[in-house]
């Protein structure tokens, strides 16, 4: 079996910093519509499906305004990522919650321990309020960009 | 940030809070627990002391068994030897008949065979039965007390491989520390049946696992002085087969001592036939099994009635062979006879219990007569009958066992005498190249398997994943949250969890390595599920699949566990899982009995 790898080769595949949406199932369309051509990605219907139904089966939101809804694929290279900033926070679970940064993973099915590490260090940096006001107070994209190599690696 | 907590209520908030409790206490557990090797050496010692337990109990029933049966205790040939003839006919008669119906018993209550702890150690996954080890105890303990020429460490062994074996069951150990737990029990039982605590780890590790592996080695160790402990606070903790003085080595002696490691190495080949033989011939009289114990405790009777030294195991025979050196040839010759047919009649009759002392006993007579021998020869050096003696007991049983360092630091550690170690180097590794060099069989594989082929005396190729496989397994939920997870790798600490749907359809495995380092963390256990850290499309095997064909599938994917399905089923449904370990040790032991057989 192949080893885990590093988190620094996490990609990340497409940022929308004023995602439009009003429910999670929106959000997770568009983000996937994000991907576009990216290489080694099934389509962006067949990521939003299988994120859904992910998400369907239990909630992905982590917190702190923040949710990491994902799709497994397998024979993937590296964790493939999506961010989108939402306009407006978006009601995620059945409970209400809200949720504002939104984190679409598509994770190497051969590589479980590389998804955990991903939510690991997401959670980490989400729980310091400075650096979660930061993110949702960077300007544009390439600032956004910037957070996500500092705080999370992404690539 | 906010507490996260604040704004919850209701379920969700009992749901969280539940959430911090676990996780608090699997901080706390993955704190404190010891490593690996630290909580086997504790299992090791646990082992130790309930071996030792079942040992002490086993001895003191006995006892007390004898003194009910014969009205006093202690060495049976002294017992014998002040009987009526009749008392000494009837009285291993007797044992025999009750034992047999014990069994019968056993049999009758759906017991067939009780697995062997060395099955359970090589190719189970360490679970050796109670009620049928029992009834066999039960069995041995009535023909040992009442004379029979058997050896006892057969049923202490077995009594304490079962005690570890329940422990290993209660604490849910996984199979491989499950097998290495019961392998403790069996040391702790020999080092306690004769208070060596070397040797009888040196035992199980030589004959039973067939390495000596530091790995292994430290449990058995440490179960060993665990028991030889608490056997010393109950019996004497003097040595079995203490001397007093051995005659230092000389180049004059050295010739005789290869003399007699070729007699043994012939010796042991031709006894272990014997005893087959024997076996063979009880069965050819096609009486039931009580009748057929029965006549084997009249012929050991009767054995009795000419030769009282013909009843018992033999150690106070051969007690009386290194201290008393003054017996002529034909006496030596006598008891010998009387002995060796009194342990075959027992054996073949199918009396439960052990061959070592029995064992020992030829080889000490072999000792003892050469010297005997020598010493009528006009002009021939004077040999000092204690080294003999007790170089022809190491090399006998290195013969008969297959064991040779077992067998040096058995008869040191019995001795306790360090002038005998070189010439008992020379004679058991002369011994043992001699039985080698005449097929190389092992006595003790055969005894305590109590007859019978097992599955590693079948070829490679007759056996498939069926005979191996372990049909209850860990098995998840796709839905499950991470925190069920957690808790049920960390309760049944195994290193792989199935994920299966509903009726056992396979849905892949979960790896403790992928998700251990983050048992730890609250967002995990509240956001993960099972099916996000799976492991898809894994290898299956069905019970059909044979062992070349497991070991490849193994070899490719790199899993210690591969799930078993249903043949044709589709979706595939688990009916059990094969281990790395259990196919290797299992190829291991197969192949090895194969070359045996061939050679």
């Amino acid at each position: 079996m192949s080893e885990p790898m590093p988190i620094s080769r996490t990609v990340c595949a497409y940022v929308a910093p004023s995602l439009m949406a009003a429910s999670a199932a929106t959000a997770i369309e568009q983000l996937a519509a994000g991907f576009g051509q990216f290489p080694g990605l099934p389509g962006a219907r067949t990521l939003a499906a299988a994120a859904l139904e992910r998400e369907a089966q239990a909630s992905t939101f982590l917190g702190y305004i923040t949710a990491l809804p994902h799709a497994r694929v397998v024979g993937l290279a590296h964790l493939t990522v999506a961010f989108g900033r939402a306009a407006r926070p978006i009601p995620w679970t059945r409970d209400g919650d809200l949720v504002q940064l939104i984190f679409l993973g598509v994770v190497p099915a051969e590589q479980p321990r590389h998804y955990l590490e991903f939510m690991r260090a997401l959670a980490k940096a989400m729980t310091d309020s400075q650096a979660a006001a930061a993110l949702l107070a960077a300007p544009d994209e390439p600032a956004i960009r910037v957070w996500l190599r500092q705080h999370l690696q992404l690539q | 940030m906010s507490d996260p907590l604040r704004d919850l209520s209701g379920d969700a908030l009992q749901e969280m809070r539940r959430l911090r409790r676990l996780l608090f206490g699997l901080r706390l557990w993955s704190w404190l627990r010891p490593s690996d090797r630290q909580a086997l050496l504790w299992w090791a010692v646990s082992a130790g002391l309930l071996g030792a337990a079942g040992t002490v109990a086993f001895r003191y029933a006995g006892l007390g068994l004898q003194y009910l049966i014969t009205g006093s205790t202690g060495d049976e040939v002294a017992i014998f030897a002040g009987l009526d003839w009749w008392h000494r006919l009837c009285i291993p008669a007797g044992g025999g008949l009750v034992a047999g119906l014990i069994l019968l018993l056993a049999r009758r209550l759906g017991d067939r065979k009780a697995t062997d702890y060395m099955e359970a150690v090589v190719v189970g996954d360490g679970h050796v039965p109670v009620r049928p080890s029992l009834m066999r105890s039960l069995s041995a303990l009535f023909s040992i007390s009442s004379g029979e020429a058997i050896g006892r460490e057969g049923p202490l062994v077995q009594l304490a491989a079962v005690a570890a074996s329940t422990l290993g069951r209660l604490r849910r150990m996984a199979p491989a520390r499950m097998r290495l737990i019961v392998a403790c029990g069996a040391a702790a039982g020999l080092a306690a049946a004769y208070n060596t605590p070397l040797g009888g780890a040196l035992f199980v590790a030589e004959i039973v696992l067939g390495s000596i592996a530091m790995e292994t080695l430290g449990p058995l160790l440490i179960s060993s002085v665990v028991a030889v402990l608490i056997n010393r606070t109950f019996f004497s903790d003097a040595p079995i087969y203490a001397v007093q003085t051995v005659a230092g080595p000389t180049f004059g002696a050295m010739p005789f001592y290869i003399l007699l490691g070729l007699i043994c190495g012939v010796g042991a080949h031709v006894w272990m036939r014997f005893l087959r033989y024997s076996t063979r011939a009880f069965e050819f009289t096609r009486l039931p099994l009580v009748l057929r114990l029965t006549l084997g405790g009249v012929i050991v009777g009767a054995l009795a009635v000419w030769r009282p030294e013909a009843a018992g195991n033999g150690m106070s025979v051969i007690q009386d062979l290194l201290h008393n050196h003054n017996q002529a040839v034909l006496l030596l010759l006598a008891v010998a006879a009387a002995k060796i047919l009194a342990t075959a009649a027992a054996f073949g009759s199918g009396a439960v219990g052990g061959v070592f002392t029995p064992t020992l006993f030829v080889g000490a007579t072999a000792g003892a007569l050469l010297t005997a021998a020598v010493a009528l020869v006009p002009g021939a050096p004077a040999l000092d009958p204690t080294g003999f003696t007790l170089a022809g007991m190491g090399g006998f049983l290195a013969a008969s066992a297959n064991a040779p360092v077992t067998a040096i630091l058995m008869i040191f550690e019995m001795s306790l005498n360090h002038q005998i170690v070189l010439p008992l180097m020379v004679t058991t590794v002369v011994a043992l190249f001699t039985a080698r060099r005449l097929g190389g069989e092992s006595i003790y594989r055969e005894s305590l398997q109590s007859g019978g082929p097992s599955l590693f005396d079948r070829e490679l190729g007759e056996l498939s994943v069926a005979d191996l496989m372990r049909r209850e397994f860990l098995q998840i939920r796709p839905a499950a949250r991470f925190s069920e997870l957690a808790a049920q790798l960390l309760k049944s600490r195994r290193a792989q969890v199935l994920v299966t749907d509903e009726g056992a359809i396979l849905r892949g495995l979960i790896r403790l390595a992928d998700v251990e380092p983050f048992l730890k963390d609250p967002y995990v256990a509240e956001t993960v599920l099972a099916i996000d850290v799976i492991h898809e499309g894994v290898p299956a095997l069905t019970p059909a699949t044979t062992l070349p064909q497991a070991l490849d599938s193994f070899t490719r994917s790199g899993h210690d566990t591969i799930p078993v399905v249903e043949a044709g089923s589709s979706p595939p449904r688990v009916v059990g899982v094969l281990d790395r370990e259990d196919l290797y040790l299992a190829v291991s032991e197969i192949t090895r009995r194969s070359r045996a057989r061939a050679a």
